[in-house]
Parts: C-alpha cells; sequence; structure tokens
C-alpha cells in the first residue's frame, strides 16, 4: 500500500485528492478526461498516451484529438475504442 | 474567470517537427494551456493558445528546433484586429452609437392615446407648457405632468405619462359613469312573501341581494331584477327568479272558554203563532218574555211554492243558567288541538316541518287561549312585490 493510499485510508479523504492517482473519467466512446498526468507522451489519430504515477496511460481510436492540454488536466475526442495501463511487469 | 478572459483573446498556431509530444509536454511544465489540438501528419500538429502564452510556447518551440507558425487570431482577438484594419468602419459604428445614445436623451415625438375628446386640449396644454419635440427628456417631470392633467381634467378616470424610446406617451383613461340601475322595489325583483332567515339562495337570474343566516322582513327584495354583462359590463335589468329558502316562525291561537253553563226548565212555558212569509211576519201575538229561554219551534207550510207561506208555532221555555268551571286538563287539550288544526291550514305542502309547539295561558279565569308554533322552511321568493 502506497503512502497515498495510507493517508487516504486513515483520514477518509478521496484518493485521487491525497495522492498523485490519476483520474481518468470517459463519457461514453467520444470524449475521455484524465486528471494528474505527468505529460504526454505519444501523440496521433490512433492513440494518445500519457505518463501517469501508475505507469503510461494508453488511449487507442480514431480520430483523436485533444480539446485541451494543460499540465494538470486533457481532454480527448474521437472515436475511443479502448483506454488501459500496461501489465504487470511490462514496459 | 482570469483564464476564460485570457482565452477569449486566443490564436491558432501550427507546430511542426519531430517528437511534437515534447513540445506539448514541456509547454503544460510551463503552465500553458493549449486547446483544440489536432494531429495533422506524422511531423505536424495544429491548436489553439492563447494570445498572451504564444511568445514563450515561440521560445520553447526555437530553443528545441520546431518549427512553429501563428495562424489567425481569434475571438475577441478576432474581433479587435478586424476593427484594426477597419478602423474608419469602426469609429462611423461608435460615433453612430454615440449619436443614438445622445438622441435619445431627447423627446422627438408625443403620441397621445385614448384621450378622445380631450386630445386637441392636451396637445395645446402640451404646446402652453413648452412640452414638444426636440425637449430634453430631463426636462419633463412625468409625475409632475400626470398631476396638472388630473386637475385639468377631473373627469378622466385617471392618466398615465411615459417615454417609449424617443416618445413620450400620454394615455388618458376615461371614466367610466355610473351605471343606471332600476330603483329598489321594481316589479322584476324577487321579494320575501314573509320573514325569515335566509337558509339558501338559488338565483336564476338577477343578483341576489341577500346572504344566508341573513334576516329578512316581508317585502325586502332577495334578488335585484339587473345583471351585469362581464366584470364591468353595464347593468342590464332583467326578470328576477331564483328560489330563496328561509327558516319561517308560522303561529296560530285559538281560545276556549273555561267555564261550562247548564240550563234548567224552570216549569213556565209561553206559546206563540204566526205566520211567516219570506218579506213579513203576520199575526206575531207574543215575543219571548223569558231572560233566559230554549225555544221550541215548529214550522207547518201553508201555500205556494212560488210564495211559501208557513204557520209558525213556538214554545218558549223558561231556563235557569248554571255556570261552572270545567276541567281544566280537558280544555286545554281541546283548545291545544283547535290550534293545530288551524296551524295546519297555514302549512303549504312543500313546506319541510323543523318543529312544532304549543303555549297556553288562561285568561282571568274565564279562558284557555293556545297558541300553536311551527318552524318550517320554505320557498319565500316571490316576484315584485308581495301581496
Amino acid at each position: 500500500m502506497s503512502g497515498g493510499e495510507k493517508i487516504a485510508k486513515v483520514t477518509g479523504f478521496p484518493q485521487e485528492v491525497v495522492s498523485q492517482l490519476p483520474r481518468v473519467v470517459l463519457h461514453g466512446s467520444g470524449r475521455l478526461l484524465i486528471e494528474q498526468h505527468r505529460g504526454i507522451l505519444t501523440y496521433q489519430k490512433d492513440m494518445i498516451c500519457f505518463q501517469t504515477v501508475l505507469g503510461v496511460l494508453t488511449i487507442r481510436g480514431g480520430s483523436l484529438e485533444m480539446v485541451k492540454y494543460t499540465w494538470q488536466d486533457a481532454v480527448v475526442r474521437g472515436d475511443i475504442r479502448s483506454v488501459f495501463y500496461p501489465e504487470k511487469g511490462e514496459g | 474567470m482570469r483564464n476564460m478572459f485570457k482565452n477569449a483573446f486566443g490564436l491558432r498556431f501550427t507546430a511542426e517537427g519531430l517528437s511534437l509530444e515534447k513540445l506539448l509536454r514541456m509547454a503544460g511544465e510551463k503552465q500553458i494551456a493549449l486547446h483544440a489540438l489536432k494531429r495533422e501528419g506524422a511531423k505536424k500538429v495544429v491548436g489553439r493558445v492563447a494570445e498572451s502564452d504564444y511568445p514563450r510556447l515561440l521560445e520553447l518551440a526555437d530553443a528545441r528546433g520546431w518549427a512553429l507558425t501563428k495562424g489567425r487570431t481569434l475571438g475577441l482577438a478576432a474581433l479587435r484586429d478586424k476593427v484594426k484594419r477597419h478602423w474608419g468602419l469602426a469609429a462611423g459604428f461608435f460615433a453612430l452609437l454615440i449619436v443614438m445614445i445622445v438622441a435619445l436623451q431627447f423627446i422627438w415625438a408625443v403620441d397621445i392615446l385614448d384621450a378622445g375628446a380631450y386630445e386637441g386640449d392636451v396637445r395645446a396644454f402640451l404646446e402652453q407648457m413648452e412640452i414638444r419635440p426636440g425637449i430634453l427628456k430631463s426636462k419633463v417631470d412625468l409625475r409632475a405632468l400626470e398631476s396638472l392633467f388630473e386637475w385639468r381634467y377631473p373627469d378622466t378616470a385617471w392618466i398615465k405619462t411615459r417615454f417609449s424610446g424617443a416618445n413620450l406617451v400620454i394615455r388618458v383613461i376615461q371614466g367610466v359613469p355610473v351605471p343606471k340601475v332600476a330603483p329598489y322595489g321594481s316589479p322584476n325583483d324577487v321579494t320575501a312573501k314573509c320573514d325569515g332567515i335566509i337558509t339558501s339562495i338559488e338565483p336564476y337570474a338577477g343578483t341576489p341581494l341577500v346572504k344566508l343566516g341573513q334576516l329578512v322582513k316581508k317585502g325586502q327584495v332577495l334578488i335585484k331584477g339587473e345583471e351585469r354583462l362581464g366584470a364591468m359590463g353595464d347593468p342590464q335589468a332583467v326578470k328576477a327568479r331564483g328560489r330563496v329558502m328561509a327558516r319561517v316562525w308560522l303561529g296560530a291561537r285559538v281560545s276556549v272558554s273555561a267555564i261550562s253553563t247548564l240550563s234548567t226548565p224552570t216549569g213556565q212555558v209561553e206559546e206563540a203563532q204566526w205566520i211567516q212569509t219570506p218579506y213579513i211576519t203576520l199575526f206575531k201575538d207574543q215575543e219571548n218574555p223569558f231572560e233566559h229561554a230554549d225555544t221550541h219551534m215548529e214550522i207547518y207550510p201553508l201555500v205556494g211554492a212560488f210564495f211559501p207561506v208557513s204557520l209558525v208555532r213556538a214554545a218558549y221555555i223558561e231556563v235557569a243558567l248554571e255556570h261552572a268551571p270545567r276541567d281544566e286538563a280537558e280544555v286545554k287539550n281541546e283548545a291545544g288541538q283547535a290550534a293545530m288544526r288551524r296551524l295546519i291550514e297555514k302549512l303549504a305542502d312543500d313546506d319541510e316541518l323543523v318543529d312544532k309547539w304549543v303555549d297556553y295561558c288562561m285568561i282571568e279565569g274565564k279562558d284557555m287561549e293556545a297558541t300553536a308554533f311551527a318552524e318550517v322552511i320554505r320557498d319565500i321568493a316571490v316576484a315584485g312585490n308581495p301581496p
């Protein structure tokens, strides 16, 4: 258990507040919000990758655009097919 | 809010080169917000950035060898650039705006509404007050003007003044004269045929003037023979009709003697006889000689069907009278029953009987007076004046 998780458990605060865990919200399959990322790694029309504390978050799909990109959050729009983290031991 | 204002002044950019993700990441680290990013090829990204952030983004790109091209401005920045390019047009627009604002400070027309016969006088009065097109609105005190008009035209209900754009609007609301109403108690009304307390009112035509629980007197108007057509309509004469139920009290009084009289023959008898015709009496030899007597008469027809003539024989039997008080309970019962019979004669078929009772009164030990009362609910409405 990480330090952030321990604090969240003790204090009762949401984990994403006390830790650096990313928060990913997918609206249907057309819009995705990611908060607390650590920068963009890849930006192609069919794939966007963000660095997070949990590893690389990969978004796959088609005609992917970034409605917004800041140091805090990003909003991705397009035909989103999959969102995943690397498997343990991968990358 | 600050970010919203900042983003309102935006511009498009095109970044070209390898590893453009790194440029985006570095922009994020420098807290430069990027919007509407779109990949347009392996080495090209287009997007939008706040105008104030563009120099920092350009600095980043130049430092690492990416080519950053400035596109057209967006939002308020585009408007500003347009104004800069067409400054003459913009100046004209602002000048027009100022002219309009200034023009709206003046009255350019006077509209007088619904004034009817007063319209000419209102215009003359305004002229006299020097309120005419071209005058500054601030020189016209609307409240004072309304007050002056109301003093000038007391027959009007009220006068309303206001500004509508560059117009001064004066609306005169004409007074409505008091309608002529039929006098109280006209033949069209429904009146009370007796006294009572109202229990229900069902007006079929006309206007009710009484309410539930009200005590009404005989002849009082219950439903007035007029109606208004609409809330503000003039009263119209109608033949009032309706059903007005009321609690009514009826009474019937009977007096019965409490003394019985017995007659006893004394033994003295006098006889008399005479001829009786329809018009005259002939040969009557004697009248009743006694103060108190029982009379026994025998009549014998003599002649004629068209002119009857009879012989009458009478026997006067002297009697002595003896007065004795009757049994009180018997007298009371007799008087009460008689009073109740008389009361029943006064009830109508459709009366709803609520209660009935009898009061008794002995008068000077000689007469027993019984008064029967009944409380009924009946329709007391009668068209016109009660009989």
